[in-house]
């Protein structure tokens, strides 16, 4: 059907608002990203691209970029891995099933704020209910986050323990959606589970699987609150995702140019990845 | 036999990953039915009845006020984010052309990027428009910034509407506003349960925007409340973990009992 | 679905109704903005005098507003925007990092009451008083005596070398000696600070005071103080979480007479004192550097209140400082945190509070290493080196070069 271009009127209140909340605090952004501002002065200069050449040589931001990229990628893999696996459990029917589904949807609906500072009394050294059991077992309590690597795992893994219910529901549905007749002719031909499972189920799970994915990347790439209930960091610098870094560059170090430098770099890359995607996913889709 | 055996192996490993997800809920519970001075494992219940910890934080109504803020700000935002998005989507899906693919990149991308990353300039330009503190200033950049998601999961969906629908309505003599409004829409009932459930979730819980936008105590949000409670000055672990415990329990039990309406209405619109 | 839409918005418009409804405010009278930082019982106290004085002052309400502990960052917000609170508390930083932004108050009557001690810290370098001290905060060490009995240590430490004895007798005894509280930052740098004043500027041995104050300091020599906290660790004198636990940590450690010493300011005592009141927890002074030195405390500025001095309501913010700079109600913040009050015209009657000025009065009061010998904007520089130097991200060598470079920036 052909249509006018007036229908575009009806797109204008949403990329309004986009712009003004998003896209002129950009602009923005990007002018203050070219000064040496500390943030609440009323006074700054001018440095040209100096922020940016930092940030390429500044060993904790490039950190806090591989670790927000590790962790967004990992809790990805691992949302995808176990809330599929959940769903095939769960796409059987037995007594009691609505409930465990809900119980493990649950956590969904809680703060990351909140869930991390509940994690902090788990995975706390002293006192720790994690440490509670390992010493049970008659081991030495381990100071969980006190390896920088460790912690950025267990940012990865509780992520995915609280957000794996969304990925599974997705998944329940999808699997609801492929029609009973699809497994019956390979099974005439007497095809093992596996070979149903990727032959039939995962393709036919195309959408979810997108579906999960474009979700919890947006999730992992935005992570926040979780770290900073959890290790707020540290130790060291080792845990920093960029969010955080971006906070504490501006709020902490008093370097509110170098933190908008870093805020527009992440916003172009992002923008022209998320971009190159879309352009190579919407072609097979058409 | 072997039927009834995986039966039961099946039940029992549902079991051990919903009690693996349950326990962080069971800490926050036992850590706030404890008094301060308690120092026996977190694994442990109590063996005392001690409700000083909820009486403590409810004491004084901020609880109850803050939920209150929390829900007519979700409420407003959530509004916002289904109808403009939903508005938003219909042109982008129906036409094809350069500005379309244009509108959907630039939601695909805002919908990545760390919010954090403007946050700074966005102060500012909220202050220059008497935002900060207001009601209207958090609903707008609330429904701002889960707009993407919004537009994204509509367009997709009503793409998959046939196009036949809107001809025949067209044919009837309606233009693109009453197409809209009395053709698209009615299909759009599980895709918008499904935005309903991924953004509004989001919007209750949301900490960052809250905390720069929403300064007025009178105004603050149930995370703000909560994080106070974890401030690093104080050590009321317990009572935390108490407010943290009546913070999500109106969700919880709001989900439990629509539970139904959630699962089904998440998968039927967020993967079409 | 329409129903449902519009069923929504319904909601949403009642709603808003009902709260712009409540909002109406009388017009006539004047609101103060109140901005605290503290939380807990020093807020309680402000609390009262705001009643207090809300009801003998009917035309001026003053609004008391909380941030918790995101405090400083949204202050600096507010800076960036140059839109703050008509009044707000400076916590330590009236003169660093509020100072341009305040209203001079010598000209106030009771300007001449305030302490010299604390009158110093909240004046700045042109000579203005920019701030209303409420107290004076004297800091130390604090000590858990039952434990140092516990484990033979017959008297308080006065120097490092006695120190490190004592620490190593309450390692064998089977108790942690020092608690460090690494996931915060601001507390590992505060073991950093105090050390840096007694190995560096306290000392008659080793005295380097004149030198990092007129910039002519060798940096490499402030690798003692690195290696120093890093030996406490390597033998063991911390807790195994040193990295990673929270201020909550070192307060239940000390209140299950676990822990001996940590390097935390006088709020810890409080907070101990709910989780166990038998805790037999005090302030002791920071130990001197070699066995000639004697111990010291450190003071300084805790609780204050600034006016804006682009406030709209000036004149109404400057009658609530005069009226919260009133003896009574000065004394009445200082005993929410067991302080001495700033003012010479209040009356302690307090014994806690009476016993803090006896230990003053016999020893050496210093002002913070950060704030008497850094320039501004170097307390975060030096919260960057304490983490980055204990988590073993930078050596003991690299740490010092990061002050020398930061020190001369900000310096100049």
């Amino acid at each position: 059907m052909k249509r006018s271009r007036s229908l575009y009127m009806m797109s204008i209140p949403a990329v309004a608002l986009i712009t003004v909340f998003v896209f002129i605090p950009l602009v923005s952004g990007i002018r203050i990203s070219l000064t040496d501002w500390n943030g609440f002065s009323q006074s700054w200069s001018y440095v040209g691209f100096k922020n940016y050449l930092n940030l390429f040589t500044d060993s904790r931001i490039v950190h806090a970029i591989k670790n927000t990229f590790y962790v967004g990628l990992g809790d990805t893999m691992l949302q995808n891995i176990f809330g599929l696996a959940y769903a095939l459990l769960l796409n059987h029917s037995f007594r009691g099933r609505s409930v465990i589904r809900a119980i493990i949807y649950l956590p969904v609906m809680v703060s990351s704020l909140i869930m991390g500072y509940i994690w902090f009394f788990i995975v706390q050294y002293d006192n720790g209910a994690l440490n509670d059991i390992i010493m049970l077992f008659g081991h030495d309590p381990v100071d969980w986050l006190g390896s920088g690597t460790r912690a950025v795992n267990f940012i990865m893994v509780i992520t995915s323990m609280q957000f794996v219910g969304q990925a599974m529901v997705i998944y329940l549905a999808g699997l609801q959606g492929i029609p009973k007749e699809m497994y019956e002719a390979p099974m005439i031909d007497g095809a093992g589970t596996m070979q149903t499972f990727f032959r039939i189920t995962l393709p036919m799970l195309r959408a979810s699987i997108l579906t999960n994915v474009i979700l919890k990347l947006i999730g992992g790439l935005q992570m926040y609150d979780l770290v900073v209930a959890l290790t707020n960091g540290g130790p060291g610098f080792s845990s920093h995702t960029i969010s955080t870094m971006i906070n504490y560059l501006y709020f902490d170090a008093q370097n509110a140019g170098y933190s908008a430098a870093l805020g527009v770099f992440l916003f172009i890359i992002i923008m022209v990845s998320t971009i190159t995607v879309n352009k190579i996913i919407g072609r097979d889709d058409k | 036999m072997r039927r009834h055996l995986t039966k039961y192996l099946r039940i029992a490993a549902a079991a051990a990953i919903a009690a693996f997800h349950f326990i962080p809920i069971y800490i926050l519970l036992m850590v706030s039915f404890k008094k301060g001075s308690d120092f026996s494992s977190r694994w442990c219940p109590p063996s005392y009845l001690y409700l000083d910890n909820y009486i403590e934080v409810l004491k004084d109504g901020d609880l109850i006020k803050a939920f209150g803020n929390t829900v007519l700000i979700t409420v407003c935002a959530a509004f916002l984010v289904l109808f403009l998005g939903a508005i938003c989507a219909y042109p982008i899906a129906r036409i094809r052309s350069r500005l379309s693919s244009l509108i959907t990149n630039i939601v695909l991308a805002v919908m990545m990027i760390p919010s954090l990353s403007v946050i700074v300039p966005l102060y500012t330009n909220m202050l220059g428009l008497g935002a900060v503190n207001t009601y209207w200033g958090i609903i707008l950049i609330l429904a701002t910034y889960n707009l993407p998601m919004s537009v994204f999961l509509f367009s997709n969906f009503i793409r998959n509407i046939p196009d036949e629908l809107d001809e025949a309505a067209a044919i009837d003599g309606c233009r693109d506003f009453r197409i809209f409004f009395s053709v698209i829409m009615p299909q759009l009932q599980p895709v918008i349960a499904s935005v309903l459930i991924l953004t509004g979730i989001k919007i209750w819980n949301d900490y960052k925007y809250a905390l720069y936008f929403l300064q007025d105590n009178d105004m603050e949000t149930i995370t703000l409340f909560i994080s106070k409670f974890f401030s690093d000055f104080s050590v009321e672990l317990n009572e935390a973990a108490a407010a943290a415990f009546l913070a999500i329990l109106p969700v919880c039990l709001l989900f439990l009992f629509l539970q139904k309406y959630f699962i089904t209405g998440l998968s039927e619109g967020s993967i079409k | 679905m329409k129903k449902i839409l519009a069923s929504i918005a319904l909601i949403a418009l009642a709603l808003a109704a009902v709260y712009a409804g409540g909002a109406g405010e009388d017009s006539n009278v004047q609101t103060l903005e109140f901005a605290i930082k503290e939380t807990g019982s020093t807020l309680e106290a402000y609390e009262a005098i705001v009643e207090a004085f809300n009801e003998a002052n009917p035309d001026i309400k003053v609004e008391i507003v909380s941030y918790g502990k995101d405090y400083q960052a949204l202050m600096k917000t507010k800076m960036a925007a140059n839109d703050l609170p008509d009044l707000f508390t400076t916590h330590g930083w009236a003169v660093a990092l509020y100072g341009d932004y305040l209203y001079p108050l010598n000209e106030r009557n009771w300007a001449e009451h305030l302490l010299p001690e604390i009158r110093s810290t909240v004046t700045d370098y042109d000579g203005s008083i920019v701030a209303l001290p409420m107290d004076i905060d004297i800091t130390g060490l604090i000590c858990n005596d039952d434990v140092l009995a516990a484990s033979g240590v017959e008297s308080r430490p006065e120097n490092l070398p006695e120190f490190l004895a004592a620490c190593e007798k309450i390692k064998a005894a089977g108790y942690t000696p020092i608690h460090i509280a690494g996931k915060d930052s601001s507390d590992v740098a505060g073991l950093f600070s105090r050390l840096s004043l007694s190995i560096l500027t306290m000392s008659e041995k080793q005295n380097y005071a004149q030198e990092l104050l007129d910039g002519t300091f060798d940096w490499t020599k402030y690798d003692e103080v690195g290696s120093f906290v890093l030996s406490l660790v390597e033998n063991g004198y911390t807790n195994v979480d040193y990295l990673t636990a929270d201020k909550s940590g070192t307060y239940r450690g000390l209140a299950q007479n676990k822990v001996a010493f940590a390097f935390q300011s006088n709020l810890t005592m409080a907070e101990v004192k709910k989780l166990n009141p038998d805790a037999n927890v005090s302030m002791m002074e920071i130990p001197g550097y070699s066995a000639d030195d004697s111990s010291f405390l450190i003071s300084g500025e805790r609780d204050a209140v600034g006016v804006w001095k682009d406030s709209e309501n000036l004149e109404a913010a400057l009658v609530f400082i005069d009226y919260l700079a009133q003896p009574e109600n000065v004394l009445l913040v200082a005993e929410a945190y067991s302080l001495p009050p700033s003012m010479d015209n209040a009356e302690v009657t307090d014994p806690g509070i009476l016993s803090i000025l006896g230990q003053i009065d016999g020893s050496t009061v210093t002002n913070h290493f950060d704030r008497q010998y850094l320039p501004d904007g170097m307390w975060n520089t030096l919260k960057v080196y304490s983490t980055s130097v204990l988590s073993g991200e930078s050596t003991v060598s690299e740490g010092s070069e990061l002050m020398r470079t930061e020190y001369e920036r900000l310096k100049n």
